[in-house]
């Protein structure tokens, strides 16, 4: 008989049994064992209808297609660049997916694009069973960053910086007036009006990487911003 | 090595006082150092441990890359200061290497390695203080460190010893089975095992044997292991949530 052995927001270490019997689906960070779903992490569970699944707290980022990333130029290469992304894998960003505009590789300089130690906004576009990845910045809010501030996070609290529907970093750009960008691989870009309130942004988000494991974290944040507490009910 | 000891255990009391069940006191703290993606600190006795974990990261040197899973290298040292100040000279040495090979190995078991695939995971463990059960406590050490690093595993790995004991049972001479030996024991006991085993799974992935034992000893200590082996793996779960729970 199927049973549930665990809670949503416990936290699991690997090898505790999660679930017995074949009505629960194992769901990311968790794994079947015969009978029984056991969790594959040190993370917090999450149950949703029969999906059983384990968020990790901890680890390395890992690239998936599709994601934001914020890379620094490692290489630069005849015909592309090697973007260092935070991760085990290094990316690739290949001329045609580097600009809206041809660029003639024999015509011109590669360095006057990207040069070595250079920073972008990227978006992932494709990742192979060899973990090779490719990068584009070909799209909306993908460019090169020239000034502001990046501070680096444990990608895993990733989620929890951006929020639901991007809430907490929504809370942060209207409390600051800072321009925030959230990468998926845990490097944020702060450019804001000044330097105060770029700082102010940061402490927020060193905040928010400190307690996101806890409850109640948006109305710490807003007190930290000095914002007024948001009315329960309202529309 | 200091004088062998005329007895190792007397009515079922062990030199330190112990009962044949009875685990060392044992301390762990994940999340011991800043620096590592994972780290543990244990304590079992005096034998006084530090694991740290560093990636997945770029495996160096390249050659050395296996392209359809992880690499999981562990390096087992014991610290210059670590026995009496004159036995262990500081570096690699065959004993090191052995146990740092053993335990890549037992570790790769536990690991999803195809999970990351041309990246290594490594692994070290420093022992600070040596009263035996290094290699054992070491990887328990080292369990702890890679969840805490977030790395997916089948099961946390627990590890601990056994062997065989001499001394007295009411005044006549008697050769005893003991849970988790140190520093005399292991020098002047009769037999030592090391196991690693993962206590969800109920899976074997070190053995190893100093000594000898009859097959019904060896399935005594099988036995006996499975309590403190649960207790250990009761402190390991503590100590990882300790660290998300403030």
């Amino acid at each position: 008989m199927s049973e549930l052995k665990t809670q949503s927001r416990q936290v699991v270490v690997p090898g505790e049994t999660l679930a017995t019997g074949l009505d629960y689906l194992p769901g990311n960070g968790a794994y079947r064992d015969g009978e029984i779903i056991r969790s594959g992490l040190l993370g917090i569970t999450s149950v949703a209808g029969q999906l059983v699944k384990v968020i990790p707290l901890g680890g390395r980022y890992i690239p998936m297609e599709g994601d934001i990333v914020i890379g620094i130029v490692d290489e630069v290469r005849f015909s592309n660049w090697s973007v260092e992304i935070n991760s085990p894998y290094k990316a690739q960003l290949k001329v045609a997916d580097a600009s809206n505009r041809f660029i003639d590789t024999r015509r011109s300089d590669m360095t006057d694009f990207f040069d070595l130690d250079e920073t972008v906004i990227a978006q992932v576009i494709g990742v192979d069973n060899n973990m090779n990845i490719n990068i584009s910045l070909r799209g909306p809010g993908l460019m090169k960053i020239k000034d502001g501030k990046i501070i680096l996070v444990n990608p895993a609290k990733v989620p929890r910086m951006i929020g639901k529907n991007g809430s907490m970093v929504r809370l942060i750009k209207e409390g600051t007036g800072c321009n925030i960008t959230v990468a998926q691989n845990g490097r944020i870009w702060i450019k804001g009006p000044n330097k105060d309130k770029e700082n102010l942004a940061l402490k927020a988000i060193k905040l928010i990487e400190d307690e996101a494991h806890t409850a109640g974290l948006t109305e710490r944040v807003r007190e930290h911003l000095g914002m007024p507490k948001e009315k329960t009910g309202g529309a | 090595m200091g004088d062998k000891p005329e007895t190792l255990i007397t009515d079922g009391v062990r030199l330190d006082g112990r009962k044949p069940k009875d685990m060392r006191a044992l301390k762990i703290v994940a999340g011991f150092l800043e620096n590592a993606d994972g780290s543990c600190y244990l304590e079992c006795g005096s034998t006084k441990v530090v694991a740290a974990v560093y990636g997945p990261r770029q495996v160096h040197p390249r050659h050395a890359t296996l392209f359809d899973r992880a690499l999981v290298r562990c390096k087992y040292d014991m610290a210059a200061f670590s026995t009496d100040g004159n036995r262990k000279r500081p570096g690699p040495d065959r004993r090191s290497r052995e146990i740092s090979k053993v335990s890549s190995e037992a570790l790769s078991s536990v690991v999803f390695t195809e999970a990351y695939p041309r990246t290594a995971i490594d692994v070290f463990i420093e022992i600070i203080q040596a009263d035996a059960s290094t290699r054992v406590n070491g990887l328990t050490a080292a369990s702890v460190a890679l969840a805490d690093a977030g790395i997916p595993m089948r099961d946390m790995l627990v590890a601990l010893s056994f062997g065989k004991i001499y001394g007295t049972q009411d005044g006549k001479p008697a050769e005893v089975v003991a849970v988790d030996m140190d520093k005399p024991e292991d020098n002047w006991g009769l037999a030592d095992v090391a196991l690693a085993y993962m206590p969800n799974l109920e899976r074997f992935v070190l053995c190893q044997m100093d000594g000898r034992l009859t097959h019904d000893e060896f399935r005594d200590g099988l036995e006996m292991i499975k309590k403190p082996a649960q207790e250990l793996y009761k402190l390991q779960k503590e100590a990882l949530r300790k660290k998300y729970k403030g």
